[in-house]
């Protein structure tokens, strides 16, 4: 039997020799610590390039790969707002609550009406009509919210719920998640 | 049970588009590394598998299933690769090598100029590292679907178009240039520790 060469070696450990040969090599490496040395260090290196060896794209791969094959449609502000009711009803809450603070501030209460109402004298009466309606309204039915509205600390907290809320309202309206889709790993 | 490449692509060409990212999440280290070890560039090939993707993606309708998604995808990552390089000036991946149908005999060295290998050790796998980062493309591209890629010769074959004697003679380079570059280092460290 002639000693292996090493392309041998490498496609006995392929398992592409031809099976007489690869009878007569087997033969050879289970009596020879030198081959089986050899046959160690192929397999090594083969270990490593299969698997430490591998080179991942960025974190954002899959999702840059998306935006090329699946065009993106943008979708109209209204149709956001509208799939996204909470969105609303925040937005009338932070309206109410704006109202609620300018409402019961203590320079409102002397002249009996409101502060909105005091600097829109110029404005259509239907328009003036409209606000004192809904001053009146808000007044009537928020009454204990009014009172805590009027000390310094309600104000503060009022105006932070407010600002809470805008920040939601600014975060589903603006976020990117609406223009970029999500896609599942 | 794990869902098979072929019924993701029935589901993206039946128009569940999204359904493709699973592909690309299933196959994008893989082919990621086939295309960095053909251009040698992190941000290039990156960029070329990209590419090569979203033609996927728009070919898929036409995939006909002889083969493997993968192979037919490797594919389409060679093809983008090769015109990078060709765009480059320095594409040899396609050059026949000249002593392709003969076999290369490198004999065995004897035991005496055996050194002393650790092939757990970090030295080894970073001597590895190193060597088939700076490898020519042409082999390391063949090692790389060889041993990562699992591929047969005929699938190497049916994705370079490379004829079967210059695969397997790249191939046995490729191996025999890393073994000597772990038997180099490790013998210089064995004539290091003599002195």
């Amino acid at each position: 039997m002639k000693n292996p060469t090493l392309q041998e070696l490498m496609e006995y450990l392929d398992g592409t020799l031809h099976p007489m040969r690869y009878q007569e090599i087997d033969v050879m490496v289970s009596k020879s610590s030198h081959l089986q040395k050899e046959i160690a260090l192929l397999k090594a290196m083969q270990k490593l390039v299969r698997n430490d060896i591998a080179v991942s794209p960025s974190k954002r791969f899959v999702s840059n790969v998306m935006k090329d094959v699946v065009p993106v449609k943008e979708e109209s502000l209204w149709l956001r707002a509208l799939k996204n009711s909470s969105n609303l009803f925040a937005m009338v809450l932070v309206l109410s609550m704006i109202g609620i603070v300018l409402v019961s501030s203590p320079a409102s209460s002397s002249s009996g009406s409101n502060v909105l109402t005091k600097n829109m004298e110029s404005y259509s009466i239907a328009y003036n009509s409209a606000i004192e309606t809904i001053a009146s309204w808000t007044k009537q039915y928020t009454h204990p919210v009014n009172q805590a509205a009027k000390t310094t600390s309600g104000k503060f907290f009022f105006i932070g719920l407010s600002a809470f809320f805008i920040f939601i309202i600014a975060d589903e309206f603006f976020s990117k998640r609406y223009f970029h889709p999500r896609i599942k790993n | 049970m794990k869902t098979t490449d072929n019924e993701i692509i029935r589901r993206v060409i039946d128009g569940d588009q999204r359904a493709y990212a699973e592909l690309v999440e299933r196959h994008k280290d893989k082919a990621m590394t086939l295309a960095m070890r053909m251009l040698k560039n992190k941000s290039e090939a990156e960029e070329a598998l990209q590419d090569a993707f979203v033609r996927a993606y728009k070919a898929l309708p036409s995939f006909e299933k002889k083969s493997t998604f993968a192979t037919w995808f490797y594919r389409i990552v060679f093809n983008v690769c090769s015109s990078v390089l060709n765009k480059r000036g320095s594409n040899n991946l396609l050059s026949i090598d000249i002593e392709n149908d003969g076999e290369l005999k490198i004999e065995i060295p004897s035991e005496d100029d055996e050194p002393d290998i650790e092939l757990e050790s970090k030295e080894f796998s970073e001597i590895v590292r190193r060597e088939i980062s700076t490898m020519e493309e042409s082999y390391s591209m063949i090692l790389t679907m060889f041993f990562l890629q699992e591929m047969s010769y005929e699938e190497i074959i049916s994705v370079t178009g490379l004829p079967l004697g210059t695969v397997k003679n790249r191939l046995f380079r490729a191996r025999t240039q890393l073994r000597s570059a772990v038997l180099r280092h490790f013998s210089e460290m064995k004539q290091m520790v003599n002195v």
